[in-house]
C-alpha cells in the first residue's frame, strides 16, 4: 500500500484493508512519494480518508483503553496507555521511509494485543523502530519548545522558522499557544512545508507551498525593540559563563552535547554578530538595497490566514505533552 | 548606565547560584496574561560551560553591604555595581519570555543595606510583574537570610519557589567566612515556608502543584513520599504522584517548593556531612531539590582554597550523582559514604561504588526481580526498568531482546543475568569488575583532559 505519510494516511489505508477483509501479513506499507516495488510487488494507491482515519483512530482508542481504569478516568500514568493511543500522532511525524509500515504494525498489533503492544518491541523490530521513532519525535518535540526562537516583527506579531528532524511542530503548537496567550505568531517549518498560525486564541496547522517556504525564508522587517532585545539577550548569555568548568577543563564540550550545531546555528545568542552592531549595520544595509520589502513576513503570514488550511485533529496538539515521561 | 550594562553587571553576579530550573507546578494560561508553568520546566539554552539557562537569572542588585569571603559581591571586593528599577527588570522578562528565551524569572540580591530592605524592593518588582504586566510564568525568589517572616510570606505568594542558601555546610564554616550571617537566619525562613506551605495544602489554596514531597523534584519521582518518611531504602517505578488542586482563595504559597544551595571545596567538609546536611534538609523542611556548586577560588584569601586550585567539578558531579539516588532511586546517605570512607569514589559513580560493597545483593534476574531490585543495578535507570518490566511481561527476556530494546548492558552486565544466563562481559570479582570500569573510563575525554592537568585539589 503507497501511502500518505502522515497519521491520517496510515489510519485510513489501515481502515480500508480492514474493509476489505484483506491479511495484513502479506501487506507492505510505504510512503507514497518514496515507493518503489520489489519483484512481484504491485502497490494500490491508497487514497486518505480523513472520516475513515478518525474512525480508525476512534477504535483503536477503545481497543487500548480496554480494561485500564486510569486511562478511562483521564488519569495516565507515563508510558500507560493514553500515551500509546497518542503514539499514533509521534510516529507519524517520523521522516523515516519505514514509518507507515511501522505505524500500520503498531496499529495492527495494537487491535490484537490492546495495550500491551509496546511489550512487543523485544520481539518484534517493526514495534521497535515504531518506539524509536516516538523517542525521535518526543526528543525533537523538546527540542523544539526549547530552542525556536521568535522575532517580534513590526507589526507586532511573533515569527519564527525552526526546522527540527521530525515533522513535530504540530505536536508542539499547543505549547506555544499556551505560552503567548493573547498574542499573534506563526511558526513555520520550510523541510517538511508546515507552518502554525496562531491568532486570536484559535491555532492553525496547515501545509505551505514552496512559494510560501521561499516568501517566508526571506528576511523581515523587524520590530523597532527586536535587535535591542536581541543584544541585551546575548549580552546575558555571555555574562553567564564560568570559568574553570569550560571544555578545557572537562575534556569534552558540553554545551555541543545538549545544543547540537544543527541547532545552535540558529540561536541568537550564539550568534557572534549580534553585539557587535555588524548584525544591526547588515540589516540595516539590506533595507537601503531594497532587498527587504516592507512588512514581507507579515504579508506571508496574512496570505496564510486567508486559506482555508486543513486542521490537524485536536489530539495532536496534545500528542507530546501527556507523553511525556 | 543603560540597560545593556546593568544587565550584563547583575547577571554575572547572579551566575554563582547553582539553582535554574523551572519545575515543580503547572499552570495554565489565564485570560489577559502571559505565560504559563510546566511541571517538567524547560531548558532554553545552555551555558559555555553546559550549564542550562532556564530563567533570566539576575540580582536586583549586587551592591550588598555584607562581606562573605567567599562571595564575588562583598562589600570589600571592588566590582562594578549596579541596581534594577522594578518596570526594567519587569519588562525584560516578558520580552525575553516572548521570544522564548526564558521560562520566567529567578530573583536574587545583594543585600540593599538590610535584608528586609532588600525583600520590600524584591517584592515591590515581582508585585508589579505579576500585577499589572500580568505575567503568569515562572518565578524563582531567593530568601535574604534574616528577613522578616512577613515578608517571606508575601515573597511566597508571588514566587512559585523560594530558596534560602545555606551556602557553607557546616555552622562553623559559616562563622569563620560570613561573619553577619548567622545558621539560624538560615534555618528560620526554611521552617517557615514549610510551615507555609503545609497549611496552605491543608487549605486547599493554590494552583496545581506536583511532587510535594521531601525531595521528589517532579511528578515523576520514583520515591514515595511515605517510603522516605519511613526511612525505607523501597521505591516504586516512575509514576505521577497526587497532585493538590488549589480553591479560589488565593495564589498558592510557593507551589514549586523551596530549595537550597551548598558550595563545594571552599570549606573543609567532605562528602558525608554533606549529603548528611542534605538528607536532614529534605526530611525536616521538605526541600525539592539542594543544589551543589563547585567553589571557584575567586579571592586571595588565607581562609579559602588558593587561588589557583583547580574547580571541583567531579565531586560536584558525584555530589549530583548520589543526590539524585537518594530521590530517586531510595537510597540513603549511609549507603553510600561512611564515616570511615566520608568521600564518594571519584573514579567510579556512587551507584556502582555501592554495588562493589554488596556482591552478595547480585546478581539480579531481570525476568523475575523486583522493580526495586532492579532499580539499584548500575547501567540501568528508571526508562530501562520501565522497558524491561513492559517487555518481561509478553516473554521472558535474553540479552538480546535488551539489545533490541536498546538497553544497554556494559555497565549493568557485571550485575545481572538474563534467563539464569551470564553477560560474556561477566567477571567473577568486584575488584575486576572495578578495574574493567575504571579502564574503560581511562580512555574518557575528560579523564585525558585531567591527565593532560595534573593539578591536585589543594583544599588547605
Amino acid at each position: 500500500m503507497a501511502v500518505e505519510p502522515k497519521a491520517e494516511g496510515v489510519l485510513s489505508a489501515t481502515g480500508l484493508t480492514y474493509l476489505a477483509h484483506c491479511a495484513h501479513a502479506p501487506l507492505r506499507f510505504v510512503r507514497r512519494d518514496v515507493a518503489q516495488p520489489a519483484l512481484g510487488e504491485a502497490f494500490f494507491e491508497a487514497p486518505t480518508l480523513e472520516a475513515l482515519a478518525h474512525r480508525v483512530y476512534r477504535g483503536f482508542a477503545a481497543r487500548i483503553r480496554e480494561g485500564c481504569p486510569r486511562a478511562e478516568c483521564g488519569r495516565c500514568a507515563p508510558g500507560c496507555s493514553s500515551s500509546c493511543v497518542r503514539r499514533v500522532y509521534t510516529i507519524a511525524s517520523s521522516d523515516d521511509e519505514d514509518m507507515p509500515e511501522a505505524l500500520h504494525a503498531y496499529l495492527v498489533l495494537g487491535f490484537d494485543h490492546g495495550r500491551g503492544v509496546r511489550s512487543l518491541a523485544a520481539r518484534d523490530a517493526r514495534i521497535a523502530k515504531a518506539e524509536a521513532f516516538h523517542t525521535l519525535a518526543v526528543n525533537e518535540s523538546e527540542k523544539a519548545r526549547q530552542f525556536v526562537r521568535f522575532s517580534e516583527l513590526s507589526t507586532g506579531a511573533f515569527f519564527s522558522l525552526y526546522t527540527p528532524k521530525a515533522n513535530v511542530l504540530p505536536l508542539v503548537a499547543g505549547h506555544f499557544a499556551r505560552r503567548m496567550e493573547g498574542e499573534r505568531f506563526l511558526l513555520a517549518d520550510p523541510k517538511h512545508k508546515v507552518a502554525v498560525l496562531f491568532s486570536e486564541g484559535r491555532i492553525i496547522v496547515g501545509p505551505l507551498s514552496p512559494e510560501e517556504v521561499a516568501e517566508l525564508s526571506r528576511p523581515h522587517e523587524l520590530s523597532d525593540v527586536e535587535r535591542s532585545v536581541r543584544a541585551l539577550w546575548k549580552r546575558f548569555y555571555d555574562a553567564l559563563a564560568l570559568p574553570g568548568r569550560g571544555r578545557h577543563e572537562r575534556g569534552y564540550d558540553l554545551r555541543a552535547q545538549f545544543m547540537p550545531k544543527r541547532i545552535a546555528d540558529g540561536l541568537i545568542e550564539l550568534d557572534p554578530t549580534i553585539d557587535d552592531g555588524f548584525a544591526a549595520q547588515a540589516w540595516e544595509s539590506a533595507v537601503a538595497a531594497g532587498a527587504l520589502a516592507a512588512g514581507v513576513g507579515e504579508l506571508a503570514a496574512a496570505q496564510i490566514m486567508k486559506k482555508t488550511l486543513p486542521a490537524f485533529p485536536e489530539a495532536s496538539f496534545e500528542a507530546v505533552d501527556g507523553a511525556k515521561g | 548606565m543603560d540597560t545593556l550594562a546593568k544587565l550584563e553587571i547583575l547577571a554575572d553576579a547572579a551566575k554563582y547560584d547553582a539553582a535554574c530550573t523551572s519545575s515543580g507546578v503547572e499552570r495554565g494560561p489565564k485570560k489577559g496574561a502571559i505565560g504559563v508553568a510546566s511541571n517538567a520546566g524547560c531548558c532554553h539554552s545552555f551555558t559555555a560551560d553546559g550549564r542550562c539557562v532556564t530563567l533570566l537569572k539576575v540580582l536586583l542588585s549586587n551592591a550588598c553591604t555584607h562581606d562573605c569571603a567567599y562571595c564575588v559581591n562583598r562589600v570589600s571586593n571592588h566590582v562594578p555595581r549596579a541596581t534594577f528599577e522594578s518596570a526594567e527588570l519587569a519588562e525584560l522578562t516578558i520580552d525575553f519570555y516572548k521570544r522564548n528565551y526564558i521560562e520566567g524569572l529567578f530573583l536574587s540580591s545583594g543585600v540593599l543595606g538590610s535584608p528586609d530592605a532588600t525583600s520590600e524592593r524584591m517584592i515591590a518588582c515581582l508585585e508589579l510583574l505579576r500585577g499589572p504586566y500580568r505575567f503568569s510564568g515562572y518565578v524563582h525568589a531567593k530568601v535574604i537570610p534574616g528577613t522578616d517572616p512577613a515578608l517571606v510570606e508575601r515573597l511566597g505568594r508571588l514566587a512559585d519557589r523560594l530558596s534560602v542558601n545555606v551556602e557553607l555546610p557546616s555552622a562553623a564554616s559559616l562563622e569563620r567566612l560570613c561573619p553577619e550571617k548567622h545558621a539560624e537566619d538560615v534555618i528560620a525562613p526554611m521552617a517557615q515556608i514549610q510551615a507555609s506551605m503545609h497549611s496552605g495544602r491543608l487549605l486547599g489554596a493554590g494552583s496545581i502543584s506536583h511532587g510535594t514531597s521531601p525531595g521528589a523534584g517532579n511528578a515523576y519521582s520514583t520515591v514515595k513520599p511515605e517510603a522516605r518518611a519511613a526511612a525505607l531504602p523501597s521505591s516504586g517505578l516512575a509514576r505521577r504522584s497526587g497532585a493538590t488542586r488549589g480553591g479560589p482563595r488565593g495564589e498558592a504559597f510557593c507551589p514549586a517548593g523551596q530549595s537550597t544551595q551548598l558550595i563545594i571545596g571552599a570549606t573543609p567538609e567532605n562528602d558525608y556531612d554533606i549529603l548528611t546536611l542534605s538528607t536532614d534538609l529534605y526530611q525536616r523542611f521538605g526541600l525539592k531539590r539542594v543544589f551543589f556548586s563547585a567553589y571557584m577560588p575567586i579571592a586571595d584569601d588565607p581562609r579559602l582554597p588558593h587561588p589557583e586550585t583547580p574547580v571541583p567539578l567531579r565531586r560536584e558531579h558525584r555530589l549530583y550523582q548520589a543526590d539524585w539516588l537518594m530521590r530517586f532511586y531510595g537510597f540513603e546517605a549511609a549507603e553510600l559514604v561512611a564515616h570511615d570512607a566520608p568521600f564518594l569514589d571519584l573514579d567510579v559513580d556512587p551507584k556502582l561504588a555501592w554495588a562493589l560493597t554488596v556482591p552478595e545483593r547480585f546478581p539480579v534476574e531481570v525476568n523475575s526481580a523486583s522493580k526495586e531490585a532492579l532499580l539499584r543495578v548500575p547501567g540501568f535507570g528508571p526508562a530501562s526498568v520501565r522497558k524491561i518490566c513492559r517487555a518481561r511481561r509478553a516473554h521472558r527476556l535474553t540479552f538480546d531482546d535488551l539489545d533490541r530494546l536498546k538497553i544497554s548492558v556494559k555497565r549493568a552486565g557485571f550485575f545481572i543475568t538474563c534467563s539464569g544466563e551470564r553477560s560474556p562481559r561477566f567477571v567473577a570479582s568486584p575488584e575486576e569488575i572495578r578495574e574493567k570500569v575504571v579502564s574503560d573510563a581511562a580512555s574518557s575525554a575528560y579523564n585525558r583532559a585531567q591527565r593532560k592537568n595534573p593539578r591536585q585539589l589543594t583544599l588547605f
